[in-house]
């Protein structure tokens, strides 16, 4: 992932935490000192220096939040980019990999720098110039000042080590919950069946119940990794205050000099705040261990690319042969199609009627032969062939968006006849937004949309999945007479249960189920009459 | 923002200890626990910064070593306060841990009271985030915000305390001051709530096109349109980050305001002490160096519990979003807590079973209520206004059912067919339900990834004989003969099942099964008529000795039925009672009628009041944005 480091972000962030524990230092040496009052002790100076500081920290403060956010929406927003363009032309292969998880794993990739980047480095920064400065002017106990540093620096590298393990173990319990609950809920209508799940008592029903599946595990590791940090921050804690009741009782460090000069409460007040300042490190350390899953998440992200093939023009007729798609163990198709009208494929739920219009379209992978007017079409999506789903996908944007998704520059009136001949008035005017946060479309709504979508793209085929499932006879109506006047110069083939009379259907394709000993036999399902 | 906050902060909390009380998940125990054990931690330290100052002021004023009584003060203090500290870690997570687990069991519980009828609403992605992260989400607003919202009024208050006691003239400074710092806070959110406002349809809008337009990636590649929508998606984001910017910029001046009047209340203080000790200033009593710095070591615990309650601020918006979801399905447990006589018609009923063991189910006026709506209302309390009744999807004026009976409902498609058979079975409020249980057939036959043994006993155990004869007498005993390895023959994704044989394996189910009772939610609706004809014969003759309530929109013969119920679905229009009563009674004369001539027992009709006039509105209003 190469994209610029956030210095300024790093740099505001220092300024913050410096100005902080300056201010810390100085305010209490300066009350320490004015109490024994040196003769000529210049108290202006120390007390405007403490609020410029004071300025200083609030002033960075909001800037470094600023500048940090600013840039971690512009870096979300360019990993978001390029991930979409790399998904060009290609499909996620891997079933559990979800969209929304993908959206997580950008933005935890894109806030490494606020999220812990900075706040690392700015308290490593910060402890070794302390340990410096208390070096250099020689200050009392400073030992323990070093010795906390050492402390610190171990805890952060052991804690930062333990959260990868974990967030490992997150992820992998995540995904088994994930199967385990998806194959309980999709089981929901037989339920009732299953004796284990009903016979225990409905009034104490306080015990686990064995047969469902339980998110136990998934929030037990997520409670260790967040029980983790706090344990490493309070050991840290503890430690720092052992330092200040060790420094405190002067048990241990020799009496010098410096030992009763104002100087000498500088570095046990170091050491008491040690815990608000230091101990947010070990939260950080954790945010390093979800970057790392979710760089690791991305990297191994599963694509495959898809098989394109240009524009393919239909003249005379559509062959198929032994035709089916690939290892769905359906009946094998061989049929001719004419170059227009529509043919209605009809047959069985499960006998393979959408997979079948999938293949032809090139949207799943065949076996079998595809014939062009004599020429064999090898497996790929075919451009200018459109497949129209069952549950077409409607995008979060405008009508006008949704029906001209490659903007190709269609007609905004063309659009607004066809939506009116397919009943759809509803979604006029063009600009209204459909999708998440706007107009909720029904299934109905739906199906037409894709239908109008994929009409106006032109296609040469149309390959039409249930498109009359959930529409009244007025629409039913209205749709047969859309799909009979596109069908005049292009080849429509229909799936469907229902054949609505006003339906012009120059011949029907009707697919056996797919059943043990038809599969076994290799048969040939169907011919055309 | 203010108001309409303050509505739904209370109604969360409310529903939060609503759900507390009903559930007995003790969150109110481990809130008062916790704040207790964080108070007594952070009031240690205060008395662990007492010796720590006085140490300080042996060392500089009177240039002598620190005395055993302030060191051991000191050790015990800060020690105390450190084991307090990790308590109160242990605490935090063990109850976190236990809510979580109790919500859980809850869940669960809902889900097996309502099986099907409640899952089939939503996706089993839906179903997932709820588990996963709507009830984390819950967890940690009622354990961590709510804690530190505590915290951060009562620990200044401490603080407080302890600075009026030491010197007055500063405990009155920031007394005056501090009540700035919410009135600011107030403002500002006012200010950035405002903005969000402003912007939160585009933001709602920008903020979700990146999923959308990932999940719709299929079709942006079959329409070629990638180029277009990643340059679409490049300009959605510049405007979305340029608006989040702009509520953000004064979101975070929240933040400013604190770190503002922390950081001055430190520096101010500082250079107040400091100058009290040089003589400078002479305003309110004579402090010394250990009182000065004791105030400095505690004038941070003023703000610093507020400033972590900002940081796990976002949990109540999560915990919000939650609720919403949460709230419905856990309503029946808090309204079964409201009226004490729950299942008045469910004994009722049951003592009528006894007299006459017979018939299996009389309901005189029945009621199916929204799935979410609370169990059983029961009919006595009819004195209780309409506004406490849950809305009324479905109304029959009566339905009996006999054992043995064969009842056919017929109706269009989304009349209401299933969810009387769903008020039947149980998995639905309602007035009337079986009081035994019932054997669903429904529409998808469901075949689990499992063995086909692991299909049909379904953690209950059979004989290898039992489930040959069942699959036997549903005729797949070719199909099972064709499988590798019969009855351990694992299913996959894509099982060796036509529709009809997974419908014919649902049935060996049923058969394997004692129970008597058999609701069938049109078991052929997806087969050809062929395979519907042979399908529907089999069921008739299998379930020649069982009481069958058959749902079905395809023809079947009206002799193998003894009762016929039709389900129709009455206009939103008719809101008056009496509207839709006439209404059903005429549907339900011209029925009998008809039904007569074949000298049938009797036929009922069930109304279907729509509750699509809600969603109708719904959707206006969305139009409207």
């Amino acid at each position: 992932m190469k994209s610029k480091p956030a210095y300024l972000t790093l740099l505001l962030a220092l300024l913050h935490g410096v100005a902080g524990i300056t201010i810390l230092v100085i305010s209490s040496w300066f009350i320490a000192i004015s109490a024994i009052a040196p003769v000529g002790f210049n108290y202006v100076i120390p007390a405007v220096v403490i609020r410029a500081l004071a300025l200083l920290r609030i002033a960075s403060g909001y800037a470094s939040m600023w500048v940090g956010h600013n840039d971690l929406l512009a870096r979300i927003a360019g990993v978001r980019l390029r991930v979409f363009r790399q998904l060009e032309n290609s499909k996620i292969t891997d079933k559990a990999f979800t969209t929304e998880a993908l959206a997580q794993h950008t933005e935890e990739l894109a806030s490494r720098w606020i999220a812990w980047i900075a706040p690392l480095s700015n308290i490593t920064f910060i402890f070794t110039n302390l340990c410096v400065v208390a070096v250099w002017f020689n200050l009392p106990s400073t030992s323990f000042l070093i010795t906390l540093f050492a402390i610190w620096l171990v805890a952060v590298v052991v804690q930062g080590l333990g959260a990868l393990n974990i967030a490992k173990r997150v992820t992998t319990e995540n995904k088994a919950f994930r199967q385990q609950s998806a194959d309980f809920l999709n089981c929901s209508a037989i339920w009732h069946l299953n004796k284990a799940m009903n016979n225990m008592p409905k009034e104490e029903g306080r015990h686990v119940i064995n047969s469902v599946p339980s998110a136990d595990r998934v929030w037990r590791q997520q409670t260790t990794q967040k029980d983790k940090a706090l344990r490493a921050s309070w050991w840290f804690q503890g430690a720092a205050f052992f330092a200040v009741v060790l420094v405190m009782s002067g048990a241990v460090s020799p009496i010098s000099d410096f030992s009763y000069m104002p100087i000498a409460i500088v570095v046990p007040m170091i050491l008491m705040a040690a815990p608000d300042w230091a101990g947010a490190a070990f939260h950080s350390i954790t945010k390093f261990a979800q970057h790392k899953q979710s760089a690791k998440a991305l990297k191994n992200l599963k694509t495959s690319p898809i098989k394109l093939l240009e524009r393919t023009e239909l003249h005379h007729s559509l062959t198929l042969s032994g035709y089916t798609a690939k290892n769905r163990r359906l009946p094998l198709v061989s049929a001719t199609f004419p170059a227009t009208g529509i043919v209605c494929i009809s047959g069985p739920s499960g006998c393979g009627k959408s997979s079948l219009l999938q293949s032809i379209a090139g949207v799943l992978p065949s076996t079998g032969i595809k014939e062009v007017d004599g020429m064999r079409i090898p497996d790929g999506l075919i451009t200018n062939w459109r497949y129209v789903e069952q549950e077409p996908i409607v995008l979060s944007g405008s009508v006008s968006s949704n029906l001209d998704p490659a903007g190709m520059g269609i007609p905004l009136d063309d659009m607004t006849n066809l939506l009116a001949q397919l009943g759809l008035e509803a979604l006029l005017p063009l600009s209204m937004w459909v999708g998440k946060a706007g107009r909720t479309l029904s299934g109905g709504e739906r199906k037409r949309l894709a239908l109008a979508r994929a009409i106006l793209s032109h296609a040469k085929v149309l390959l039409v999945d249930e498109p009359f499932e959930g529409l009244d006879v007025t629409t039913q109506h209205k749709v047969c007479e859309v799909l009979n006047r596109y069908a005049a110069n292009h080849l429509i083939l229909v799936a469907s249960h229902v054949t609505p009379s006003a339906l012009n259907v120059s011949s029907t394709l009707l697919l056996e189920e797919a059943r043990m000993d038809n599969l076994c036999a290799g048969q040939h399902a169907i011919r055309l009459p | 923002m203010i108001k309409e906050k303050v509505p739904n902060r209370q109604t969360l909390n409310a529903w939060s200890n609503k759900i507390d009380k009903a559930q007995s998940l003790g969150l109110r125990t481990s809130l008062m626990a916790l704040v207790m054990v964080k108070c007594l931690s952070l009031f240690s330290l205060i008395i662990g910064f007492y010796c720590f100052s006085h140490i300080a002021h042996d060392w500089v004023v009177n240039q002598t070593p620190a005395t055993a009584s302030d060191v051991t003060g000191l050790a015990v203090s800060l020690g105390l306060s450190w084991l307090l500290q990790g308590a109160f870690n242990a605490l935090s997570s063990s109850a976190r841990m236990q809510v979580l687990n109790k919500l859980e069991q809850h869940l669960q519980h809902v889900f097996i009271e309502r099986q099907h009828a409640l899952i089939r609403l939503h996706s089993v992605y839906y179903w997932q985030t709820l588990w996963l992260q709507h009830l984390q989400a819950f967890a940690d607003w009622a354990l961590e915000y709510r804690v530190q919202q505590l915290i951060a009024v009562v620990v200044p208050l401490f603080a407080l305390a302890v600075i009026f006691y030491v010197n007055p003239v500063i405990g009155i400074g920031l007394l005056l001051t501090l009540p700035v710092v919410p009135l600011f806070m107030i403002i500002v959110g006012k200010g950035a709530a405002a903005l969000h406002r402003k912007h939160f349809i585009a933001l709602e809008r920008l903020g979700s096109l990146f999923t959308d337009r990932l999940a719709a990636l299929p079709m942006l590649t079959s329409y070629q349109a990638h180029q277009k929508q990643t340059a679409l998606l490049k300009d959605a984001s510049e405007n979305l980050n340029a608006r989040t910017m702009k509520v953000v910029s004064v979101a975070f001046l929240s933040n400013s305001v604190l770190d503002f009047f922390a950081t001055l209340a430190v520096a101010l203080t500082a250079v107040f002490i400091g100058f009290s000790l040089l003589g400078e200033l002479s305003l309110g009593p004579e402090i010394t160096l250990q009182q000065g710095l004791w105030i400095l070591l505690t004038v941070p615990l003023l703000l610093s519990e507020m400033k972590k309650l900002g940081q796990v601020y976002h949990q109540k918006a999560q915990a919000e979003a939650a609720k919403t979801e949460l709230a419905p399905l856990f309503s029946c447990f808090t309204q079964n807590l409201d009226d004490s006589a729950v299942n008045a018609v469910n004994t009722a009923t049951t003592h009528y079973h006894l007299s006459e063991p017979s018939v299996l189910l009389t309901a005189n006026n029945l009621k199916v209520y929204d799935i979410n709506a609370g169990q059983t209302h029961s009919q006595s309390s009819h004195a209780t206004t309409a506004v406490d009744e849950p809305s009324v999807l479905l109304h029959a004026e009566s339905l009996e059912v006999s054992k043995g009976d064969k009842i056919l409902i017929s109706g269009r498609s989304g009349s209401g067919k299933t969810l009387l058979l769903e008020a039947l079975g149980g998995q639905r409020p309602s007035t009337h339900t079986f009081s035994e249980p019932v054997i669903w057939i429904t529409q998808h036959p469901v075949i689990t990834p499992g063995t086909v043994r692991e299909n049909l006993c379904l953690n209950d155990s059979y004989t290898d004989d039992a489930l040959m004869k069942a699959l036997e007498a549903v005729e797949l005993d070719a199909w099972l003969s064709l499988l590798p390895l019969g009855l351990d023959t694992v299913m996959t994704d894509y099982p060796l099942l036509s529709g009809g044989e997974a419908q014919r394996l649902s049935l060996a189910r049923a058969l394997l099964r004692k129970d008597n009772i058999w609701l069938l939610d049109e078991p052929t609706a997806h087969l050809p008529d062929a395979q519907h004809t042979r399908l529907a014969q089999l069921i008739e003759r299998l379930g020649k000795d069982k009481t069958l309530i058959w749902a079905s929109h395809k023809a079947l013969p009206a002799n193998w039925f003894n009762r016929f119920w039709t389900v129709s679905r009455s206009t939103p229009e008719q809101d008056a009672i009496s509207n839709s009563k006439s209404k059903s009674e005429a549907g339900l004369k011209s029925k009998l009628g008809a039904l007569q001539d074949e000298h049938l027992q009797g036929c009922s009709s069930v109304t279907a009041t729509s509750s699509k006039a809600n969603a109708n509105q719904k959707e206006c209003g969305l139009d409207e944005k």
